[in-house]
């Protein structure tokens, strides 16, 4: 199966278990929506999986090999804005370029990025003078520069104004249709519901509902009233 | 390839930005250029009697900048990869891990050349005076040196949790080494040491090196190259093991005023039962005072409990050798040089140390009082606590020495030295708040003041010392750094009241 494939994840910080035996996919084509209070685990899971952090237990597979293999093809949206702060955001995407080694022509697909993010006026500022919601949309174009198989988004709606949030979903639905697997973490239920079209629900660094909306809110009304259900009876 | 043309790009580009900030700030520009013209004066002055070296000054140059070099090599992971982007664009990206452990390598290796740029500044005057050196020798030696330093930092690393012990070792190691050269200073003065030292083969071997003597050099290389080969073996494990990146407090949005205590495995804020018991304890400091607190808490946390044990095992260690020292006296007219040490050392630490982390966080900008007694209640206990190390280790050889007395004397003058040194430190901080201006050359310069403030005070204490006695001196000295370090203090105070607070900006490029 193509995507992404987690089995048995767990990672322990000290006497932390931050996450417990994840195993999920998300495969090529959705957008799979990470919820859970603050604490569950989310960043801990989409670390791992970026490669920032190493996992206690567990692998992880996307496309069938092994995702520390598979670098390339990933792009990852940390919570924390932090870009460099002496480079300019034209410079940032030359910088993706030149890691990612893209062929010539990725100058246009970057104008084009920074054009719907709606950072073309500022293309020739530095990273330290950005506010953090720019800071914020340029690592989101810095993710979607190399057209990666895999975005891994974590909080993405947080420090963004509503057009961003909307230029965000637009350009996660496209990569969606461009056949990318998407994991998105989020505690924003209502933008959750709109994009996503799956749930994982973490708490306590476990796993404890998964499904799609209509399975997850088959007992509720809304996903709101599922999720604090889920979790505070947990 | 790939990986490295990405890092180089960056690199490249990085220092454009900061070389066209200097271009448009002037008076930054002026400051360098002073600093420059200043260079190209004792060079030139040297031209007739250079390029010379003595000795003995050549022995302690090397001394200072081992010690350096030697602590940063021991001193752990947590520089390796500490700026906030290098966690969300580097470390993710398609680079392999190697190319990046690499790349980190050069760039500490970089800052460590700039240092020994600074510490050589200040060993042009000396080297001037005799005995020829050979300055490609000279660059050889250093290059082989920073190599094997870095080498065994990465090698640390890449042991995990068997580095661990063996940085200990190591640290005792430097310990046992500064406690030997201070107690043949003590014994026999000055030259004796050099002679001393030079005995010892690894330093007489550098030294050897440093005046352009081939069986030194070679033996430095292929202990360089033996250390670089160790090290590449060790890169899968350095990747596996040394990269818990994110365990870095930065990308886990622990950030700021609580760092992982020295020594703590990654990502651990300390034992619950340890955090459990601090939250318990009542903070002093309330009202205008309130950042007392707030900065013990954050030295409890970095220096409890390995650093603090390491301090204290110093003072006995210090005691000890006190006691053998004892029958031969106290050689009072090394005093004044030991103290210029001690300045050397902790200015240098000082004038680098990144003020603006903790004094442009909002909730010191916020709250209410008076500028000038959070500036006091931010630097008192950091100064207490410097104070107290070395007073300790002084404190510890004298009492062992039997004297007491002076042992409680220099108490005092310890704590005010420090008093000073973070005095002027902040002092430079807030007439070059500029996160360019806390590195490269504009240090030197902060390292440069710092040494002559504390020359003032020391100046007193020699002063009344030789008229009337130690305890004179200590309450002259004391006196006078007290009295520089509230001027700075103040100083400080007018220049931060007309700062804004959140300043992250770096303009436009
Ligand atoms: N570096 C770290 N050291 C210790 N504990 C950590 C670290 N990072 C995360 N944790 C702990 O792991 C748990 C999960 O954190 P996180 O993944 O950031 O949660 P979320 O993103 O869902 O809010 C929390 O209890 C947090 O305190
Ligand atoms: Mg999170």
């Amino acid at each position: 199966m193509d995507g992404l494939r987690v089995e048995g994840l767990g990672k322990q910080y000290g006497d932390v278990a931050a996450v417990r035996d994840l195993s999920f996919t998300v495969p090529c084509g959705e957008i799979v929506g990470l919820l859970g209070p603050n604490g569950a685990g989310k960043t801990t899971t989409l670390h791992t999986l970026a490669g920032l952090v190493h996992p206690t237990s567990g692998r992880a597979y996307l496309d069938g090999m092994p995702i520390e293999q598979q670098k390339a093809l990933i792009g990852f949206v940390p919570e924390q804005p932090e870009v460099f702060p002496l480079l300019t955001v034209e410079e940032h995407l030359g910088f993706v370029a030149r890691a990612y080694d893209l062929p010539d022509g990725w100058q246009e697909t970057g104008q084009g990025i920074l054009r719907r993010l709606h950072l073309e006026d500022v293309a020739d500022r530095v990273g330290g003078a950005l506010s953090k919601g720019m800071k914020q949309k340029l690592l989101i174009a810095c993710a979607l520069l190399h057209q990666p198989k895999l975005m891994l988004v974590d909080e993405p709606m947080v420090g963004l104004d509503p057009a961003g949030q909307r230029e965000l979903v637009e350009a996660l639905r496209e990569i969606r249709s461009g056949g990318a697997a998407i994991l998105l973490s989020t505690h924003m239920l209502q933008s959750a519901e709109e994009i996503c079209d799956r749930f994982l629900i973490l708490q306590r660094g476990r796993l404890i509902a998964q499904g799609t909306l209509e399975e997850i809110t088959a007992q509720s009304a809304s996903l709101q009233e599922a999720f604090l259900g889920l979790t505070e009876g947990a | 390839m790939r990986g490295y043309r990405a890092l180089l790009y960056l690199e490249w580009r990085t220092l454009r930005a900061q070389l066209r900030q200097l271009a448009r700030s002037r008076g930054r520009l002026a400051v360098y250029v002073l600093v420059a013209a200043y260079l190209v004066f004792i060079l030139s002055e040297g031209r007739q009697g250079m390029p010379h070296f003595s000795h003995a000054a050549s022995i302690y140059g090397l001394g200072l900048w081992l010690v350096f070099l030697g602590v940063g090599a021991i001193g752990g992971r947590r520089r390796l990869l500490a700026r906030p982007a290098d966690l969300a664009l580097v470390v993710p990206s398609a680079i392999a891990p190697d190319r990046i452990v690499v790349w980190a390598l050069v760039r500490q290796a970089v800052s460590q050349l700039r240092l020994l740029v600074i510490v050589a500044v200040f060993w042009v005057p000396q080297m001037a005076q005799s005995g020829g050196v050979d300055w490609g020798s000279l660059l050889y030696a250093v290059a082989l040196t920073l190599v094997a330093a870095m080498a065994v930092r990465h090698i640390l690393l890449g042991l995990g949790r068997w580095g661990r012990p063996l940085r200990y070792l190591m640290l005792l190691a430097l310990a046992g080494l500064l406690l030997f050269a201070g107690s043949a200073l003590l014994r026999g003065g000055v030259a004796d040491l050099a002679a001393a030292i030079s005995h010892l083969w690894p330093v007489a071997l550098a030294v050897a090196a440093l005046h352009g003597y081939p069986l030194g050099l070679a033996l430095l290389g292929i202990a360089a190259i033996l250390l670089l080969l160790a090290m590449v073996a060790l890169a899968p494990r350095i990747v596996r093991l040394g990269v818990d990146w994110s365990a870095l407090p930065v990308l886990a949005g622990r950030r700021g005023l609580v760092a992982r205590p020295a020594g703590a495995p990654s990502g651990q804020v300390g034992s619950r039962a340890r955090r459990r018991r601090y939250r318990r304890h009542d903070w002093p400091g309330r009202g205008d005072y309130a950042l007392f607190g707030v900065e013990l808490a954050r030295l409890y946390r970095t220096l409890w409990p390995t650093t603090a044990l390491l301090i204290a095992a110093a003072w006995l260690a210090a005691g000890v050798a006190g006691t053998f020292a004892r029958p031969r006296g106290v050689p009072w007219e090394v005093v004044p040089g030991f103290v210029a040490y001690i300045m050397l050392l902790t200015g240098a630490a000082v004038a680098s140390m990144n003020f603006s982390q903790i004094l442009a966080t909002p909730l010191w900008a916020q709250t209410p009082g008076p500028i000038g007694k959070k500036l006091l209640a931010w630097f008192l206990p950091g100064a207490c606590v410097t104070g107290l190390g070395w007073a300790g280790v002084a404190g510890g050889w004298l009492i062992g020495m039997g004297e007491t007395a002076i042992a409680l004397w220099s108490l005092p003058l310890a704590l005010a030295l420090m008093c000073l040194v973070r005095a002027v430190g902040l002092l430079g901080w807030a007439m070059l708040p500029n996160a360019l201006d806390q590195r490269g050359i504009a240090v030197w310069l902060r390292f440069l003041v710092t040494i002559l403030a504390t020359a003032i005070a020391a100046g007193f204490f020699a002063g009344a010392f030789a008229l009337a006695g130690f305890a004179a001196g200590a309450v002259a000295g004391s006196l006078s750094a007290l009295a520089e370090a509230y001027l700075c203090l103040q100083l400080s105070e007018l220049r931060i009241r007309a700062m804004d607070f959140v300043r992250p900006s770096e303009g436009r490029a």
